[in-house]
């Protein structure tokens, strides 16, 4: 083993170390420098010696076990040093699993399209949940204040949209400005509490979609490479 | 489509707390793994998680083991000194110092008094264990007599 990498091989490398810089913003350029040399200097040395495989399926291993630069450069790093066991591998073998068995179709090409669907499907979620969070939120907001001013003001919103109860389900309506004032801000209140509450736990819940994603992206990139070679 | 929803469900109840622990358990002890690792010799990063990984079960990123070095070494616990390397390019040895040697003696001791804790606590006995077996000898009588 020389001491350089072969053509292929360092083009990887340095993609990945392109990869790491980009999770090191913030971090003074000096220090920054070091690192990737540091790193650099790592993968060398697991990549000589790697024994089993071909150029490309060696260094594909050794980055592998370094572990993707989100994961390893994460601010919650050092805690996310630790991998448990093949865990998280199992995810995308069931996913596919189901995948397989609800649509009956081998993972070749045809996997590509799905897993473009699946990568879709992830997106449509996320846009829907903060669309429903953000609304309940603001939406809130906006009738606790409309509830004040209506209290303040019983005339404002009749003056404004020309109709008389300020709640107004068909036939049921309140004729003290000041009960329905309360009620509005009551509810208002309720759906607020629900937005916010629904924004805390995305946190929790983009984990798991986190998750999801990396695996479909991380194998629809396999995918891809395999039609390429 | 509800795989996605159900795994999703899935992993929030179950494997983001599991892992949490996990993670907050490891957290303290990999520092002091590393202190100690280093007190016996000067390693580099390649090096320093070979000797860590030749003694684990489970699966480590090993690219995490460099934010840890690089506080360690914030925090004057550790040093580094890069050194030219004939296989290839040059590699970052990093030693303890004697203010590490310190710390990892503090650590040490309160790792040790831990592990004692966890092994206590575990053995354990029920309480009231005792008085309950000598309760099942009064009702089975007989089952004492065949055995014997």
């Amino acid at each position: 083993m020389g001491k350089k990498y072969p053509e292929n091989v360092e083009k990887i490398v340095n993609d990945y170390l392109g990869r790491v810089r980009t999770h090191m913003k913030g971090v003074p350029e000096a220090d920054r420098d070091d690192f990737i040399k540091e790193i650099n200097s790592h993968i060398f040395e697991s990549y000589s010696d790697e024994k089993n495989g071909d150029e490309i399926g060696k260094i594909l291993k050794v980055l592998k076990k370094f572990g993707e630069p989100a994961e390893v450069f994460s601010k919650s790093a050092p805690g996310a040093m630790y991998k448990i066991g093949k865990e998280k591998n199992i995810p995308l073998y069931i996913l596919i699993g189901a995948l397989i068995a609800v649509f009956g179709l081998p993972l070749g090409f045809g996997g590509l399209g799905l897993i473009l669907g699946i990568l879709g499907v992830l997106l449509g979620i996320v846009a829907a949940y903060y669309a429903v969070a953000i609304g309940f939120t603001f939406g809130g907001l906006a009738g606790i204040i409309a509830g004040i001013i209506h209290i303040i003001d019983p005339e404002f919103f009749m003056n404004l949209t020309g109709e008389a109860g300020f709640i107004n389900f068909g036939s049921f309506q309140i004729s003290n400005p000041t009960v329905e004032g309360i009620l509005a801000i009551f509810v208002s209140f309720v759906l607020t509490a629900l937005g916010i509450f629904l924004l805390f736990m995305s946190k929790y819940i983009f984990r798991g979609l986190k998750t999801i994603w990396e695996l479909s992206s991380k194998k629809l990139k396999e995918i891809l490479k395999r039609k390429k070679d | 489509m509800y795989y996605v929803p159900t795994y999703t469900l899935y992993y929030i109840v179950f494997e983001v707390k599991m892992e949490n622990k996990i993670k907050q358990l490891r957290k303290g002890v990999f520092e002091l793994v590393i202190l100690q690792v280093l007190n016996k010799d000067k390693y580099y990063g390649y090096s320093l998680i070979k000797a860590i990984t030749d003694n684990c079960s489970f699966d480590i990123n090993e690219g995490t083991i460099y934010p840890i070095l690089s506080r360690l070494a914030k925090e004057e616990v550790i040093t580094s000194q890069w050194v030219e390397s004939t296989k290839g390019p040059p590699r970052k040895y990093y030693m303890i110092t004697n203010h590490g040697k310190e710390i990892l003696k503090g650590l040490g001791k309160e790792f040790k008094d831990l592990a004692d804790l966890v092994t206590k606590t575990k053995s354990m006995k029920k309480k009231g264990a005792a008085k309950s077996i000598s309760d099942k000898k009064k009702i089975y009588p007989s089952r004492e007599v065949k055995n014997g």
